[in-house]
């Protein structure tokens, strides 16, 4: 209907009429809530912040800990190798340490007993007072030989840290160590050979074959101990007991430490070698024993002990005489002994052995220097080694001197000493790798050696080629030997029975007897020097038999019958056919070769030839007719402490 | 017709002051969680400064160090590090100490007797520093050998050797 309204539009004003009502507390509320969040959120951030600064300080406090706890056990290692942690109850072979101005509850362990290892949660320690390395607390390396692997643990207020360290007792730490000053006039390199790497002088020794080697002078005069000049690389340290003057091309990849304590070097005496004098305290031996020499064209071979030196009307020795040596030294397992100067005048020296010298030694050109040489220069005076500017010369071993010792045109692997008083190093474009090893020479040969490696015999057997109706269906072929062992120790203990009775240049010095079928044979020297065989009565007590021969043993398991042996040489075969079964004409092959095996005849016949090749040998001054033991280890020369080094210090990371 | 409605008086009033509490105490926080975060960047800082000096101590020569102790065992050196520093307008002064290892520390650490000061000794860093109107300090404590300034040098690459059987 027209000018009415409905209830909505009644409505309508009343709602047009409501204002909106302002924010009430719980608005109010809802935002001091959030003002509250965001306060407690810059605390908690503050809170946070103080934590994570106590963690911090706590964490470098339990590095420092540990580091103490190693230091402590850095000392008990000096003060008795031999028995810190080795000896002794769980208690002694454990330290603890807190330290009084740490936070309280600090503690820091170290331990070498296991079971203690695993209760204090650290991991266990290891001293390896053997030659060879063993394995660790850390997986990621071996504890090397003569080395002590030390691991800390310390915990300071929740932080905990693990530290290890890995400290060695090198032969001698020192690439080149002198008492005078070192210098340099260029192209000198200062390194180390990894231990265990294969290496060759031919040339510069690979980088990655290198690690730090050290140079130390304890020169105090007046004066800089070290002076390198022009182009010089020391890869390790370089430490001097006064100062140094180093060029701009001089670079030190280790840390140079002037004005540091001298170092102990060791103190040999070349006297005291003198095989001759009853009175040395290294080997006087039998002069039944000692070759004289002289001064001569080619080569000296040396082997056994050899002396030179021109007697005086007086009785001595003249101190002045030189023995001359026109082609070099090859040292075959021997020493030689100078009472006065040596001059190789070239062909260097090489191999194993000693040459020591109461004068000068003065060597030019190089021998065949090979990673297995071992040789050691030891001389009361002045060493002098060259090589050709434009080829270097090469020596690898142990070189001391108590006077100058000098260096040109040369690449040498060893240990380097100069320890008079009046010592001192030049050095010209040369290459000196430690080789830590060359500190120690040992020289141990029996007369009988020849014996061992012939112990070893392998035998074969040869399918032939099978064919039917003319075609061949098969190759022939050769079985893979089965490899029949000797023990000649027992043949070794009883030698002097078996002296050749016989004498004469011909005679060899030893006789073994042996058989061939029904007939006895045994090695004679033709005139040549050749062996050969020849007819001989056997079924004496120079025939070599079983008995003398020790367990035999076929692809390593021992067999004590004939009939043993055949059967495993039989199922050696037949494996190694296929499993096949050997035919009848092989089975009888392979019954004659058990008989000749086990009767030893074919071993015995190697012995008898090597004896009597032996024996040429000694006839021309290069075989050695009786045991031969000399040593000479520079690290027993130092007195009371053996050197350390601390080759490696880090947190512990498995 | 309806008036519209207003705060009463006691809502603003009780709002206001809940409200002003509220900023207050909120207020009041930032300061002191300034203060602890300061404080905490303080002592962060004089713990490295007190690391940096252990890592120097290492480097020197222990004998020397022994040479050039003062009374109480005090070791001064002229070095910048051993010296009054400022850092962000804070003065932390360092202070070492070094003591020959005793029986304090443990009788069984050495059977055989204690060691020469000149081989191991014991050192305490003290860094004293001042954050507003309070005096702080940091002390470290460690134990120096002295192959440590022999060792080759920091960063030592991994040992070589492997276990060969």
């Amino acid at each position: 209907m027209m000018g009415s309204t409905s209830m909505s539009d009644r409505r309508l004003p009343k709602l047009r009429r409501r204002r909106s009502r302002a924010a009430g507390l719980p608005t109010v509320i809802m935002v001091v809530a959030l003002m509250m969040l965001l306060a407690f959120t810059v605390v908690g951030v503050a809170f946070n912040h103080l934590n994570l600064t106590f963690r911090s300080s706590n964490s470098m406090r339990a590095q420092e800990l540990s580091e103490a706890v190693l230091a402590i056990a850095i000392e008990r290692v000096r003060l008795d190798v031999e028995n810190f942690g080795i000896k002794g109850t769980a208690d002694d072979k454990t330290i603890r340490l807190s330290l009084d101005k740490l936070p309280e509850g600090n503690i820091g362990v170290l331990t070498f007993d296991s079971n203690r290892a695993k209760a204090l949660r650290v991991p266990v320690s290891t001293n390896n007072r053997t030659d060879s390395s063993v394995e660790g607390s850390n997986p990621r390396f071996g504890v090397p030989g003569q080395a002590v692997h030390l691991v800390a643990r310390a915990e300071v207020g929740g932080a905990v840290s693990v530290m290890e360290a890995l400290i060695e007792f090198p032969k001698f730490p020192y690439s080149i160590a002198s008492k005078g000053p070192i210098s340099s006039s260029g192209g000198l390199v200062v390194a180390a050979v990894r231990q265990g790497v294969d290496y060759s002088l031919g040339g510069p020794i690979d980088p990655s074959a290198l690690e730090p080697g050290s140079l130390v002078s304890n020169s105090q005069g007046s004066g800089p101990a070290v002076t390198l000049a022009g182009d010089n690389m020391i890869l390790g340290n370089l430490e001097s007991a006064s100062g140094a003057d180093l060029s701009i091309g001089t670079k030190i990849f280790g840390e140079t430490k002037l004005y540091t304590d001298p170092v102990p070097l060791p103190q040999l005496d070349a006297t005291d070698y003198d095989p001759l004098n009853p009175a040395s305290t290294h080997g006087a031996v039998d002069p039944d024993q000692v070759q004289m020499v002289n001064s001569g064209a080619g080569i000296l071979s040396v082997k056994g002990y050899n002396v030179f030196g021109q007697k005086l009307s007086d009785g001595n020795y003249n101190p002045s005489a030189t023995l001359t040596v026109d082609n070099g030294i090859r040292l075959k397992g021997g020493v030689l002994y100078v009472n006065g100067n040596l001059n190789v005048s070239s062909g260097g020296v090489s191999g194993k052995g000693a040459i020591i010298a109461t004068g000068n030694i003065t060597v030019h050109g190089d021998g065949e220097a090979t990673t297995d040489n071992e040789a050691a220069l030891v001389s009361n005076g002045n060493i002098v080694l060259s090589g050709a500017s434009s080829e270097k010369a090469k020596f690898a071993g142990l070189v001391y001197s108590k006077g100058k010792l000098q260096a040109t045109n040369m690449r040498l692997a060893g240990v380097f000493v100069a320890a008079g008083e009046d010592s001192s190093v030049e050095m010209a474009d040369t290459e000196l790798y430690q080789v830590a090893e060359k500190a120690k020479v040992e020289i141990s040969e029996e007369s009988t050696d020849f014996l061992v490696p012939l112990s070893k015999l392998t035998s074969t057997l040869t399918i032939p080629k099978v064919t039917v109706d003319g075609v061949t269906v098969a190759e022939a072929k050769t079985l893979p030997g089965a490899t029949i062992e000797y023990d000649p120790t027992t043949l070794k203990q009883h030698l002097s029975d078996y002296l050749n009775p016989y004498s004469g240049p011909t005679e060899p010095k030893y006789l073994f007897k042996f058989k061939v079928g029904s007939v006895g044979y045994r090695h004679v020297l033709s005139a040549t020097g050749a062996p050969i065989m020849v007819p001989t009565t056997a079924d004496d007590k120079y025939l070599v038999g079983p008995g003398q021969l020790g367990t035999i043993k076929i692809n390593g398991v021992a067999v004590s019958s004939e009939s043993e042996l055949r059967d495993a040489l039989v199922a050696h075969f037949q494996a190694a056919n296929e499993g096949k079964p050997l035919s009848a004409s092989q089975l009888d092959y392979v019954n004659s070769l058990a008989t000749m095996y086990f009767q030893g005849d074919q071993v015995v016949r190697n012995y008898s030839q090597a004896a009597a090749e032996e024996s040429a040998l000694v006839n021309t001054g290069e075989g050695q007719s009786a045991p031969f033991h000399w040593r000479l280890d520079l690290s027993e020369f130092f007195g009371g402490s053996k050197p350390m080094q601390i080759t490696y210090w880090a947190r512990f990371q498995p | 017709m309806r008036k519209p409605r207003a705060f009463t008086l006691i809502e603003t009033i009780f709002s206001t002051l809940f409200i002003g509490v509220t900023v207050l105490a909120i207020v009041n926080l930032f300061p002191g969680a300034y203060l602890s975060i300061r404080q905490g960047e303080c002592q962060t800082q004089a713990d490295i400064l007190a690391a940096s000096i252990i890592d120097d101590l290492r480097s020197l020569r222990l004998s020397r160090i022994c040479d050039d102790l003062g009374a109480g065992g005090l070791y001064t050196n002229p070095d910048p590090l051993y010296q009054p520093t400022t850092i962000d307008g804070v003065v932390y002064t360092p202070v070492v100490t070094c003591e020959p290892i005793d029986a304090s520390l443990g009788a069984g650490l050495f059977p055989a007797g204690m060691p020469d000061p000149r081989d191991v000794s014991r050192f305490t860093i003290t860094v004293n520093y001042r954050v507003g109107s309070s005096l702080k300090r940091v002390t470290h404590e460690t134990v120096l050998h002295r192959m440590s300034f022999l060792a080759s040098p920091r960063g030592f690459a991994e040992p070589s050797s492997a276990v060969t059987p």
